[in-house]
């Protein structure tokens, strides 16, 4: 306590804190509204199993498949790593979604709460967008094809299709240049603006309360 | 200061969404180390293979059936894009106060029916 | 005179953020856009021997050809028939999946979505948009080649 409070003097945790921490919650609140507080906590799990596999992982061409092979099978713990990055991984898309029903169906995204649906609509976004880049990272055959298909419907979009799909694919075909291209999305891009779009998310929370009751 | 219907989120509620944080956390570790997720086979450019996107993306890929030779960016993006756009301005479209979903018809059957056949096209893509 | 000071200030202020973010901007989506994109060009490579050749039926084969210097390898398939052989690229025109022949049928069939084409390579069932790729061929001391764009 002593060192808290040689911090606090210096660094006012309780001031700025307290208003966060002494807020009212009310009292007919259920589990339901559960989901958006473990999608979060889910999205800790990833963001710490994410930077340990990052440790592991390869992003090229040649050595990506060999590095999941050799975290699998050398490095202690590597399987259960994994596993859990992508338990977490499908679990958040879950509750992603019950959360956002549950939002809908309270109807507690109306005035004046649109924008923070929209900072949720957008970090639903953001996450199948986590999905669809980490398939590719394993570099194995389901990675590949299912890449090849899913940047080939963005090509069919007439017109702008072709160039689309190049502008992700970082060329015409799926090359080691698209693993690196998702890999940096994957790591860098979309942690970043996943991280914004939370803020604005719980600085609404925090400035307008819980949605009123059913 | 507090009301006798509300609680104090430190540390009262504070440590209800900690447990719910524990029981997350567990759930998952207990996930993986039951199932691992295998790694495939490495990338071959002529094997035969059929993939699969992840369970999210199946009710995507089993639209894309349907949109036979140049309409296949109607299956492929429009469809999808006009559906998450309903999403996104959710709260704009369906305005007015009320919140309970019998006064918001018009809104139920949008949404439920969205979500019904996505689920329908998932099933589908399993069978 | 205060007011017009801080006026002129001001807009000086937001043209030097302008300034910055379109100084990062520009060269930022510039750098994200695809690199160099090469033209592809039309190459021939060795798919099998004359005398190897069959009368009639599919083979499925796989092509070897090499891109900037690296080798990999793609599916085509050899139709043979009376009128000489023809050769198709396996890669589906409709998502770009791999079609597979189907003997009981003489169909080929793409396994992602369902797009069936004849032996002619004529899409003729499904979502397909276009017949498959029919690769030029032509015979160089006793070889087939097959012509890819690479």
């Amino acid at each position: 306590m002593r060192l808290f409070d040689y911090l606090n003097k210096r660094m006012g945790f309780t001031s700025r804190h307290s208003r966060v921490l002494d807020k009212p919650v009310p009292g007919w609140i259920n589990y339901f509204y559960c989901f958006g507080g473990i999608t979060f906590t889910l999205f800790i799990v990833q963001l710490l199993t994410g930077l340990l596999l990052s440790v592991h992982y390869v992003p090229s061409e040649a050595e990506a498949y060999r590095s999941i092979q050799h975290l699998q099978q050398v490095v202690p713990l590597g399987r259960l790593l994994r596993a859990t990055h992508h338990w977490a991984a499908n679990l958040m898309v879950v509750m992603v979604l019950a959360h956002m029903l549950r939002v809908f169906i309270t109807g507690s995204y109306k005035n004046p709460r649109e924008l923070n649906w929209v900072a949720g609509a957008l970090l639903f976004v953001m996450t199948m967008s986590f999905g669809f880049t980490g398939y590719l990272l394993p570099w194995d055959q389901k990675a590949y094809w299912a890449t090849v298909v899913g940047t080939n419907m963005l090509g069919s979009v007439p017109f702008i299709g072709p160039s689309l799909a190049a502008f992700v694919r970082g060329g015409p075909d799926v090359t080691g240049r698209t693993l690196l291209r998702f890999y940096s999305m994957h790591m860098l891009w979309f942690p970043v603006a996943t991280g914004f779009f939370l803020w604005i998310h719980f600085h609404i929370l925090r400035r307008l309360g819980i949605s009123g009751g059913m | 200061m507090a009301r006798k219907d509300e609680n104090i989120f430190f540390p009262r509620y504070l440590f209800e969404i900690a447990l719910v944080a524990l029981f997350t956390v567990e759930v998952v570790l207990l996930l993986a180390a039951l199932f691992h997720p295998a790694v495939g086979r490495e990338i071959d450019f002529s094997a035969q293979y059929s993939p699969r996107p992840e369970w999210y993306f199946l009710f995507l890929y089993q639209l894309t059936k349907y949109f036979p030779g140049r309409w296949t960016f109607v299956g492929a993006v429009l469809l999808p894009g006009l559906a998450f756009s309903a999403l996104l301005l959710a709260p704009f479209l369906d305005g007015g106060r009320k919140t309970a979903l019998r006064h918001r018809k018009v809104a139920a059957a949008t949404g439920f029916g969205l979500l019904l056949a996505i689920i329908c096209l998932t099933i589908l893509s399993l069978l | 005179m205060e007011t017009d000071r801080r006026e002129f200030i001001k807009k000086a202020l937001y043209s030097v953020v302008a300034l910055l973010g379109l100084g990062v901007l520009i060269p930022g989506i510039r750098l994200f856009a695809p690199g160099e994109v090469r033209k592809k060009e039309l190459a021939f490579f060795p798919l099998i021997s004359e005398d190897d050749l069959p009368r009639s039926g599919v083979k499925k084969m796989e092509l070897t050809f090499s891109v900037n210097g690296r080798e990999r390898k793609t599916r085509v398939y050899l139709v043979s028939s009376p009128e000489g052989p023809t050769v198709f690229s396996a890669v589906c025109s409709h998502l770009g999946c791999l079609v597979n022949f189907q003997k009981e049928k003489n169909e080929f069939v793409c396994p992602c979505h369902g797009g069936r084409y004849d032996l002619a390579g004529k899409n003729i069932a499904g979502p397909p948009p276009a017949p498959l790729t029919r690769l030029p061929i032509k015979i160089q001391k006793g070889v087939v080649m097959a012509g890819l764009k690479v």
